[in-house]
């Protein structure tokens, strides 16, 4: 094993350029003890020496608030890597340098790279690398990560400190304190002292004064002794009595005094920077009164119809080529179990999860830009207010958007909120947002039970239904599941405009897919075997022989013309295929499952289309045609499903089935998607079950009182 | 039963909520912003402050009444002040104006056992009447003779410590102004994140602009853009400079 090298700093540091640049393509993602922040690897090569490289997630400080910021920090004191590379943009010294100060009060002697250097020149700041390096007692290193200059030096510089395996340093950082809370601190540490056995009691008892929550939950529950915090308690009271102020604030106060000393000393020259800088100016425009929403609707039809639109020609080219294997599957086997698994499970089923990949590229090659310049986050700026309002996030606002196209890419656009109840209450409501596929389902009611609205119901489906249910999910949730996640502060910087490098949005867009690809496959390969299967079988050869001996004698029946004959033999195939089905698992289950879609107006055939449905909502048209025994009509009108349809459905109960369509649980892909983002059983089960309740419980209401009212 | 804390500031809101609602039932922020002289926005501050520790029944840009709690506040705020006052005119025979501002200034100090012997003190001067006279007249004569204030290089304020009500909340600083941070009054997660992003005392914080809708804000702070919603900036408070 090599050095393991961690590069830690700030969001928007540009710690993951340079860790791009370090590692090229060679990384992994891995999820590291069960936190669901990512910790991503990589190996690098140092003068022949291989280096283990690990991008810890960007972080503004090493106290925390909650559980996932604390990844970071854990990662670093739980697996003791052998170097720390602190990654600072270099025109922010002051605000990034808070970092560096916590790391060095824990312990930890980081190697300091001075990034976005050719912005530091070009801004005319000087600053004097060797005194600052004394004067933090850490060694420094000035970074370019877009252009990769001096990315190898300090490397070698990483590696060299890594050998020499320091334990002990003397920590430059002296925090101003008022004496108050010097004792306040002491006191809480000696005390900290009797519990804790660590070599840093003073740590912890800093920890406990700022209130961070690990520290917090270690001592309430591992510990199960109160007296630590409630000391701490009293010791808040009485120094806020005192100075009007809780230790935590001049805690803060203390750290960025020593960052400014430091800074003035070795900053030398901050020449005229111009006023009016270059991101006021983008911003101007950007987030203006009148302007910023034109602007961002337009980057967002043309995100939508990039993703959506050009996506298209890929798809079809993917599902050709997995139709030309299954072709070919079909032709060189034998007819059979060992064929019908592997065309209509495996291949099926794998092409199922590529036919997404078109659209997740596009969706993160876009994404990627907008994060990478800088804009991601003045979306959420303008759009904050609105999603505020149900409870969400503003960069809630894209994946709700997305959703019209298809659910798979929202839920994973869901990633750039940063916050865990954000992110969870988006994955969970995106959903809800009428995707694409559904759009055959509502085309298909809505022509045959409302041939003079059938636009307009579709628009009520596909667009005012689906957000409306959105957001009055929103409201419900922010009500009941999270209310105290309320207080999860806003707080977010705008960082400066940036030209994002075609190769790092490359890389970033190829591990979203990677990801996908890796974690989505296996999962959704073995649903789509088990639906192939219970779709399937049982094979009743009673029923199929008792068709082809049907047909057989329509075949050889000589008192009926040509014409008729035809159209008895393609009825007496649709009543065999509606037949089959019928007697498989899956018509079994939708026969079991009869008296659940009764109360909104649906027989067991309707039953079985929605479990089907959940392989991929368009299912849901092409297994009606078989159960209907309407024959697999694949013209647009279909024509002999619609006056089948009409038999079993009125209006109401059409309207009512077009609901839960709408509203249950969204294909399988989409779920496992939601499952492996949301990573977290629980809530996985209950993003299943509440679709299923809500589309249950609307559907049954509008058909029960349209009923009551004789609609 | 625990108590709640109240500071200097906040104790004179009480007093003059008091003192207003007991000639109007209700008091407006106009009408205390005029008894206290200070910014109506600073009263926002406060009332929001008093009607969180439960002492007032206030909804922004309405009336403000004390409630149960509150009215047994204001009254141990009125009768310290009432004492002092007294003890200024009866026995140190101090002018309306003296005894008033200095009873203001000095009714929050007042701790349980001052404020005990202050009316002991008060009582047994006035079941002796000539007494009084008496030891008010030589206290009159022998003050004249000592120096308090002359030694000292500035007038002392009454205020000690700096008001609340000369503060600011973030939100009323206009797009394109400046400001000094003086403190958060948010806790929890929120006053955390907002201390590590650098907003800490005496830092110069600017008002970039305002979202289209209004909400939420940008700032800029250690040369750091930043974005606040207007429930967040609302609580850090800052001086106008």
């Amino acid at each position: 094993m090599g050095l393991k090298i961690a590069l830690a700093g700030n969001p928007n540091a540009g710690k993951t350029s340079l860790f791009n640049r370090m590692t090229g393509a060679s990384q992994k993602v891995g999820n590291w003890g069960g936190v669901t922040v990512e910790i991503k690897e990589g190996n690098a090569k140092v003068n022949d020496e291989p280096v283990t490289i690990i991008d810890l997630p960007g972080t503004y400080s090493m106290s925390t608030c909650s559980l996932d910021e604390a990844a970071a920090r854990s990662y670093l004191l739980e697996e003791k890597p052998d170097v720390v590379i602190d990654v600072i943009d270099a025109t922010n010294l002051e605000r990034h340098l808070y970092l560096t100060v916590q790391l060095l009060e824990l312990g930890i002697r980081p190697v300091l790279a001075l990034n976005m250097w050719d912005e530091v020149k070009t801004k005319g700041i000087e600053i004097d690398i060797p005194l600052l390096g004394k004067l933090l007692g850490v060694p420094i290193m000035a970074t370019d990560g877009r252009k990769g200059d001096g990315v190898e030096r300090l490397l070698a510089t990483a590696v060299d400190f890594g050998h020499q395996k320091q334990t002990v340093f003397e920590n430059k950082v002296q925090l101003k304190l008022p004496k108050e809370i010097e004792k306040a601190i002491d006191t809480l540490s000696d005390h900290v002292g009797t519990f804790y056995n660590g070599n840093n009691p003073r740590w912890i008892a800093m920890q406990l004064l700022e209130h961070d929550k690990a520290v917090e939950i270690m001592f309430s529950q591992i510990k199960n002794d109160r007296s630590v915090l409630d000391l701490r308690d009293t010791i808040d009271k009485q120094i806020a009595s005192l100075f009007g102020e809780t230790p935590e604030g001049f805690i803060a106060e203390a750290r960025y005094g020593f960052i400014a000393g430091a800074v003035k000393e070795s900053v030398k020259v901050e020449v005229k920077i111009n006023r009016i800088e270059f991101s006021e100016k983008i911003d101007s425009v950007l987030t203006h009164r009148f302007w910023a929403y034109p602007i961002f609707l337009l980057f967002l039809w043309l995100l939508f119809q990039a993703t959506f639109k050009l996506g298209q020609f890929p798809m079809h080219l993917i599902e050709l080529v997995f139709s030309w294997l299954n072709s070919i599957a079909s032709h060189s086997l034998p007819a059979g179990v060992i064929r019908d698994l592997l065309t209509d499970g495996i291949i099926a089923g794998i092409g199922g999860v590529i036919v997404f990949l078109p659209n997740i590229l596009i969706l993160f090659f876009g994404i990627s830009i907008m994060e990478d310049t800088g804009y991601m986050a003045r979306t959420a700026f303008i759009m904050d207010k609105l999603m505020h309002r149900i409870g969400l996030h503003g960069k809630s606002f894209i994946p709700m958007i997305m959703g019209l196209g298809c659910s798979v890419p929202a839920i994973m656009a869901a990633r750039t909120l940063e916050s865990k109840p954000d992110r969870i209450k988006t994955i969970l409501l995106t959903p809800l947002i009428s995707c694409s596929a559904r759009l055959p389902v509502f085309v298909l009611f809505a022509g045959t039970f409302f041939p003079n609205h059938a636009g307009n119901i579709v628009f009520l489906f596909q667009v005012v239904l689906g957000f409306s249910a959105f957001i009055c999910m929103a409201i419900l949730f922010k009500h009941t599941l999270f209310t105290n996640s309320e207080d999860y502060p806003f707080v977010m910087e705008l960082p400066p405009y940036r030209l994002p490098t075609f190769r790092s949005i490359l890389i970033h867009m190829w591990h979203k897919t990677e990801h996908y690809l890796k974690k989505m496959g296996g999962v959704v390969l073995l649903f789509s075997v088990a639906l192939w299967w219970l779709g399937a079988y049982p094979k009743s050869r009673g029923i199929e022989e008792k068709y082809s001996i049907e047909i057989e004698s329509i075949k050889n029946d000589k008192t009926m013309s040509d014409d008729g004959k035809k159209t008895a033999l393609v009825k007496c195939e649709n009543e065999k295929h509606a037949s089959v089905m019928e007697h498989t698992y899956i018509g079994t289950i939708g026969k079991m499952l009869e008296p659940l879609v009764k109360p909104f107006g649906t027989d067991w055939r309707g039953a079985v289309s929605l479990a089907t449905g959940f392989v991929a909502k368009e299912i849901v048209v092409g297994s009606m045609g078989v159960l209907y025994a309407a024959g697999n009509d694949h013209s647009d009108n279909k024509q002999g499903l619609r006056q089948k349809l009409q038999k079993v459905y009125t209006p109401l109960s059409a309207f009512a089935f077009m609901l839960f369509v709408l509203l249950y649980t969204p294909c399988m892909v989409a779920l496992v998607t939601a499952m492996r983002e949301l990573k977290d059983w629980k809530w996985s089960v209950f993003s299943v079950s509440y679709q299923l309740a809500l589309a249950w419980i609307c559907a049954t209401a509008v058909f029960q009182i349209g009923t009551l009212l004789r609609l | 039963m625990q108590k709640i804390v109240l500071s200097p500031t906040l104790e004179d809101y009480l007093e003059a909520i008091l003192q207003i609602t007991a000639k109007h039932q209700v008091a407006r922020s106009m009408e205390i912003a005029e008894k206290l002289h200070v910014k109506r926005s600073s009263v926002t501050v406060a009332l929001r402050s008093l009607a969180d520790k439960g002492l007032i029944n206030y909804q922004v840009r309405s009336f403000v009444t004390l409630t149960e709690s509150g009215l047994k506040a204001a009254k141990c705020v009125d009768k310290r002040h009432h004492i002092l006052h007294d003890v200024f005119t009866d026995i140190l025979n101090l002018p309306e104006d003296d005894a008033d501002a200095a009873a203001c200034a000095m009714e929050h100090g007042m701790t349980e056992n001052v404020c005990r012997k202050m009316t002991a003190l008060l009582m047994a001067f006035k079941n002796n009447n000539q007494d009084t006279k008496k030891v008010s007249d030589s206290l009159e004569a022998n003050s004249q003779k000592i120096d308090c204030n002359k030694n000292c290089n500035y007038i002392p304020s009454p205020v000690f410590t700096k008001s609340e009500a000369q503060l600011f909340d973030l939100n009323s600083i206009n797009p394109g102004e400046s400001a000094i941070i003086d403190r958060i009054i948010g806790t929890g997660v929120l006053k955390k994140r907002l201390r590590e992003m650098g907003i800490t005392r005496g830092q110069k914080i600017l008002v970039v602009r305002s979202a289209p809708l209004d909400d939420p804000i940008q700032v800029r702070v250690r040369n750091f853009n930043l974005s606040l919603r207007r429930e967040e900036a609302a609580t850090v408070l800052v001086e106008k400079c």
